[in-house]
C-alpha cells in the first residue's frame, strides 16, 4: 500500500502513476459499460471517476498531486472541446429550414435550465460557490468546466452536476414528452440535446436518426452559446 | 497527427482571440468557434483534415473528463452542505429546460406551417 502510494512523491512516478491509474480505470469503465448493455449510471466518465476517487483515498494520495500526473490525459481536454467545431459545422446544415424556431428555442430552453437550476438552489440557501457551478449544467462536459472556471464556479462540481443531469435528462424525457405530447422527432432530439448534452443525444438516437442529428446541433449549440453568453452576464451582473 | 495539430493550433488561436478581445469567452471555446468558420470558408478539404482527430479526441472524451471530474473528492464538505439543493435544482431544472426547449420549438413551428 504505502510503496504504490509513494509513487506520487515524485515528478515522473506521479506522471506514471496518475496516467496509469486513469487508463487503467477507463478500460475496466468501458468493459463494465459494454457488459452493462451501456446503460447510462455506467458510462466510463462516471464509473472512471468513482473508482480514481476509490483509489486515490484508499491509497491517500492527495488529489492535487493525482491531479499533477494526469496533466497529459488532462491537457487533451482543450483540443477535444475545439474538435466539437466538426460537429458543429456538419450539423448546421439543418438549421436551414427552422433556424428561426431552432435558434428561439435554444434561447429559451437553455436559459430557462440555467435560470431555474440556479434560483433553485439560491432558495435552498446553497452556497454562491455552488450556485455558480450548476450555472452551465446542461452543457457538454468540457465546455461546462471552463465555463464554470471563467465565472467562478468550481469546475469539478460542474462536471458532477452535468453528468448527473444528462443520466436524469435522458430518463425523464420520454415520459416527459408523452406528458407534453411532443412526437415530432426533431422537437425531441433538439431539446434532448439543448437540456442533456451528450446523454440526451445518444437517447435520442434510439428514438430516430432525425432526432440524433438534431440532438447533436442542439447539443454544439447551446455549448457555443451558453460559452459565450454565461460569462458576460455574471460579468455584467458584477460590474 | 496532422489533425491534432490542425486542432491545438486553433486552441492556440481561440486563447490568443479571447484574451485579446477581452471577451470572458473560455479559450477552448473561440478556437472551437474559429474551427468552425474556417470549414465553412475552406469546407471539405480542411474537414477531411480534422475529422479523424476529431472524431478520435470525442471519442476519447469519457477518458479525458476523469482526472478533472475526480476533483469532487476535495469538494466533500461542499456537497455534504449543500447536497438537496444541488439535487433538487439538477431535477428541477433538467424537467423545466427539456419542457421549454421542446414546447418553443413545437409552438413557434406549428405557427409557421399554420
Amino acid at each position: 500500500m504505502n510503496s504504490l502510494a509513494s509513487l506520487w512523491g515524485y515528478p515522473l512516478g506521479r506522471l506514471f502513476a496518475s496516467t496509469s491509474l486513469t487508463l487503467g480505470v477507463y478500460g475496466f469503465g468501458i468493459v463494465l459499460y459494454k457488459l452493462g448493455r451501456r446503460a447510462p449510471l455506467l458510462h466510463p466518465g462516471i464509473v472512471g471517476i468513482i473508482l480514481v476517487v476509490a483509489v486515490l483515498t484508499g491509497l491517500g494520495v492527495e488529489y492535487t498531486s493525482y491531479f499533477r500526473g494526469a496533466q497529459p490525459i488532462h491537457l487533451l481536454l482543450g483540443p477535444a472541446t475545439v474538435a466539437l467545431g466538426v460537429p458543429l459545422y456538419h450539423h448546421l446544415s439543418h438549421l436551414r429550414e427552422r433556424w428561426l424556431p431552432l435558434l428561439a428555442a435554444l434561447l429559451v430552453g437553455g436559459s430557462v435550465a440555467a435560470g431555474s437550476a440556479m434560483l433553485i438552489a439560491w432558495i435552498l440557501g446553497g452556497d454562491p460557490l455552488v450556485i455558480r457551478s450548476l450555472a452551465s449544467k446542461s452543457v457538454t462536459t468540457p465546455i461546462a468546466t471552463v465555463i464554470a472556471a471563467k465565472i467562478g464556479g468550481l469546475p469539478s462540481l460542474a462536471a458532477a452536476v452535468v453528468l448527473a443531469t444528462g443520466i436524469f435528462g435522458g430518463l425523464i424525457a420520454p415520459p416527459l414528452f408523452r406528458l407534453l405530447r411532443i412526437n415530432d422527432p426533431i422537437t425531441q432530439g433538439f431539446s434532448l440535446g439543448v437540456a442533456a448534452h451528450a446523454f440526451g443525444t445518444a437517447k435520442a438516437l434510439e428514438i430516430h436518426p432525425a432526432a440524433g442529428a438534431f440532438a447533436a446541433l442542439g447539443l454544439c449549440l447551446c455549448g457555443v452559446v451558453t460559452a459565450v453568453l454565461l460569462p458576460l452576464i455574471f460579468q455584467w451582473l458584477a460590474g | 497527427m496532422r489533425g491534432i495539430a490542425v486542432l491545438v493550433g486553433f486552441q492556440v488561436l481561440g486563447e490568443g482571440v479571447a484574451w485579446a478581445s477581452g471577451l470572458s469567452l473560455p479559450g477552448s471555446v473561440a478556437g472551437l468557434l474559429l474551427l468552425t468558420i474556417a470549414l465553412a470558408v475552406f469546407g471539405q478539404r480542411l474537414a477531411d483534415t480534422v475529422q479523424q482527430a476529431s472524431d478520435k479526441l470525442l471519442g476519447y472524451i469519457a477518458l479525458l473528463l476523469i482526472p478533472v471530474g475526480a476533483g469532487i473528492m476535495t469538494l466533500y464538505p461542499v456537497l455534504a452542505k449543500d447536497f438537496w439543493p444541488i439535487v433538487a435544482a439538477i431535477v428541477i431544472s433538467t424537467v423545466t429546460g427539456l419542457a421549454a426547449t421542446a414546447l418553443t420549438l413545437s409552438w413557434l413551428t406549428a405557427r409557421r406551417s399554420s
